[in-house]
């Protein structure tokens, strides 16, 4: 599968202009034309739609003796994905070599673009609104008469040549067996923005055409327990007056405002329930863009993935496009279609393994291995009996809990006090718990820290690296190797999972939405699993983390837990004005 | 069994037997691009805490160190006047007269890793019984096996005692020799010549 090294002559430079099928976004890729380049014969390939459509493979060598080079090379791979062609065996994406060459960088004269990259390492390039042009005729779709098809294809051939020097410029430094592995996780993504994720689209109408309606009475009925919404506006004054009757401590800004930002509601309402309805309205007031969720006409959520955006090598599609960017309540409208099944599989306390198996803290890994971390570690910690349960000892197992993700999540003890709803003190206490307990670990953290603020680099096993600049936060740089590790874990599972067959919808931060024919759902789950064991097995040394499955079959839908009760709300609402308007059409 | 349900049995089993090919070589491939584990190599010594003399934190569990490698007979002197405490050399005895006391410096460490050195008082059993010394004392002796939190009660004109009732684990002990921690601890506040501005000062020199 992957090429150990290669030449400038095994390199096959290519693009493709395509739209959404038909035009509409959520909709897998029409290709319109493709341009090859042979670098090492110098031939060229320029070819058209209805010539490409008749093509069963590509006109050029996609074995182990070439090397598929592109930018941004998941939108070549879902073009070959469209065109019924076999996937190649080595791909460059020099998009996610460019992010790594320059991950951690706070500015960029061009950005991330292909013109960026070209601007970064000072080679020419094409004028920008020559792009934009021809990116509107591409998108236009056809008929396309002789001079519109010379020109798309020109403009193709530009990003092509482009390639060349880049490549050039990029190669030496390019770490080629981890590159083609990170150019192999593009044909898994390619094979997730086609398979997409199953939208109940007649919900999905509903709710984008009654939605004006919806949130007035939502407002109406979710305040009637507060009393703090006036004329459709949330109002401070009386938050602040609900808090006082309800005796709620809130956090408040150094002048001494009550702090209203997302993260406070949402650490908030973890310690106080009572506040979960007003922060999931708050929430869904202020980021519900409905309409902009991109649905293709077969009821499928399709968008870019955006692999290696983030920092951490993450994917990071689109909040408001990508149904998993949206409110969690929303992930309601995902509903497997007639006869099909999906399941959520994620794995079990991702973080804190990698954590374990990395630092090789001996507690930690004990912890681990025990099934349950949170109590395990109340349970090293003295706070519990040896033989203390889950449903013994729940909320000394919740303090626990919360100790660890605020280690993970870099948290202060303020910040874990509000979590908890305790004094500032208790917080403080079980941060230092957590260091003593795991001393090794804190040990290996603060190893960690000074290595690579010396070297100002750090990198993942898999060599995704982090140039660190000074302004990076000392706390998100120890969890740097936890966080970026788990985006390589993914991306191999990914990989193994793509490669039995099994149809990814949608990866979901650490955790992936599977489907297959409800009677194939079980073995499905039991495959990927096994491949995600695999996944951490490669990555971790050996090291195997275990993984949670939820199967979904029709016609339920998918839940969080913590946001059906919303969902159901939100329902019985559109279910209620629906029949207003039933009744008032029949007078 | 059918002829069909036979066939689809061995296409099952075809199939498996060629996922686990692919697996296999796959993994083995994937596993070969595992970079080595760079995150334990060495990004710098952290050097150990200095130590502060005084009494043991009130707010935390303490231990002393058992190990006479970790006690140090001198003489120590409260300038309570400027809230300083000077390491005395044994010379300077007859310049400071009572205001020197004679004391067994000890190595304590309370729960958190912070050391601190802390001055057990020398009982004299033909003298009035001092409760604050005795209790401090005694504190001192329990912490050698147990952790222990210490106290002032000012009532009863005594330090107060509390065993943890919680197994603390073993303590955080600094790894420097006595001596260095003794010079980290008085550094530019030992007495070891009759010019000391002390000494000068309590002599009425300037």
């Amino acid at each position: 599968m992957i090429l150990q090294n290669f030449l400038l002559r095994d390199c096959i430079t290519l693009d493709f202009e395509f739209r959404p099928l038909g035009g509409r976004e959520g909709n897998p890729p029409e290709v319109i034309c493709m341009v090859a380049h042979e670098i090492g014969t110098g031939k060229y390939h320029r070819i058209f739609q209805e010539e490409l459509y008749k093509l069963k493979a590509p006109p050029f060598p996609i074995d182990k003796t070439s090397v598929i080079v592109a930018y941004f090379a998941s939108a070549e791979m879902s073009c070959f994905k469209a065109l019924g062609w076999p996937m190649p065996q080595n791909i460059l994406d020099l998009y996610a070599e460019f992010r790594n060459r320059t991950n951690g960088y706070s500015y960029l004269p061009g950005g991330r673009s292909l013109l960026g990259a070209m601007k970064f390492f000072g080679l020419d390039s094409i004028a920008p609104e020559h792009k934009e042009e021809m990116r509107a005729l591409a998108l236009r779709g056809a008929p396309y008469n002789h001079l519109e098809r010379s020109s798309l294809l020109d403009y193709c051939q530009s990003d092509v040549d482009a390639l060349l020097p880049l490549v050039k410029v990029m190669l030496p430094e390019i770490d080629q067996p981890r590159a083609l592995l990170r150019g192999r996780y593009n044909i898994a993504i390619a094979a997730m923005e086609t398979t997409g994720t199953p939208i109940d689209t007649e919900t999905y109408t509903d709710l984008c055409y009654f939605w004006d309606k919806i949130k007035c009475e939502l407002i109406l009925e979710v305040d009637a327990n507060y009393g703090v919404y006036q004329d459709g506006v949330f109002k401070s004054d009386l938050f602040e007056r609900y808090l006082e009757v309800a005796n709620i401590p809130w956090p408040r800004t150094a002048t001494g405002k009550l702090k209203l930002d997302e993260d406070t509601f949402k650490d908030m309402s973890k310690a106080h329930p009572i506040l979960l309805s007003l922060r999931n309205l708050r929430d869904c007031l202020a980021k519900l863009r409905l309409s902009d969720l991109y649905v293709g006409s077969d009821g499928r959520n399709r968008c870019m993935l955006s692999q290696f955006s983030s920092i951490t090598g993450r994917n990071q599609p689109s909040t408001t496009k990508f149904v998993f960017g949206l409110s969690k309540w929303l992930r309601g409208l995902i509903q497997p279609r007639p006869g099909m099944a999906i399941a959520y599989i994620d794995w079990s306390q991702q973080e804190f393994g990698i954590a374990a198996a990395l630092s090789q803290d001996k507690n930690m890994l004990a912890a681990y291995l025990s099934g349950d971390p949170y109590l395990a570690f109340a349970k090293q910690a003295g706070a519990v009996p040896q033989n203390a349960t889950k449903h013994s000892h729940p909320n000394e197992r919740n303090q626990y809990k919360q100790c660890v993700l605020a280690t993970q999540y870099g948290m202060g003890a303020e910040s874990l006090a509000g979590r908890l709803g305790t004094p500032e003190l208790r917080a403080k206490q079980l941060l230092d718990m957590h260091k003593k307990v795991y001393r090794t670990f804190w040990d290996w953290s603060d190893n960690l820290y000074n290595a690579t603020v010396a070297f100002n680099q750090v990198t993942t096993l898999f060599g995704w690296q982090l140039n660190v600049q000074p302004d990076l936060n000392p706390r998100s740089l120890r969890n740097f190797p936890m966080q970026a590790n788990a985006a390589e874990m993914l991306r191999l599972a990914c990989i193994l999972i793509e490669e039995k067959g099994i149809n990814i919808c949608a990866p979901v931060h650490d955790a992936l939405l599977i489907e297959a024919p409800e009677d194939q759902i079980d073995r499905a789950v039991v495959v990927a699993q096994g491949c995600m064991e695999e996944a951490s097995a490669i990555l971790l040394g050996g090291f195997k983390l275990a993984s949670d499955a939820k199967i979904i079959r029709s016609p339920d839908r998918f839940h969080e837990d913590s946001g059906q009760i919303f969902w159901d709300r939100v329902m019985s609402i559109l279910d209620r004005i629906k029949n207003n308007e039933n009744l008032n059409a029949g007078c | 069994m059918s002829e069909q349900s036979m066939k689809q049995q061995e296409t099952a089993a075809q199939l498996n037997d060629s996922e686990a090919t692919v697996t296999k070589s796959t993994s083995s491939l994937l596993s070969s691009l595992r970079l080595p584990d760079t995150y334990s190599a060495t990004g710098g010594i952290t050097q150990p805490l200095k130590p502060t003399f005084g009494k043991m934190n009130k707010h935390r569990f303490c231990r002393v160190h058992p190990g006479v490698e970790y006690k140090f007979r001198c003489l120590l002197v409260d300038d309570k006047e400027n809230g300083e405490t000077y390491l005395a050399a044994p010379s300077m005895a007859g310049h400071l007269g009572s205001l020197a006391t004679a004391k067994t410096i000890r190595l304590a460490v309370d729960n958190s890793g912070i050391p601190k050195l802390i001055g057990e008082p020398d009982i004299d059993l033909s003298a009035r019984r001092n409760l604050w010394q005795s209790s401090y004392k005694d504190a001192i002796d329990q912490a050698e096996n147990n952790w222990v939190r210490v106290e002032a009660n000012m009532k009863a004109g005594q330090y107060e005692i509390t065993k943890s009732s919680n197994d603390l684990g073993d303590p955080k002990w600094p790894n420097q020799p006595m001596e260095e921690l003794i010079n980290d601890a008085f550094s530019g506040r030992i007495i070891d010549s009759p010019d000391h501005p002390y000494i000068r000062q309590i002599q009425g020199r300037i």
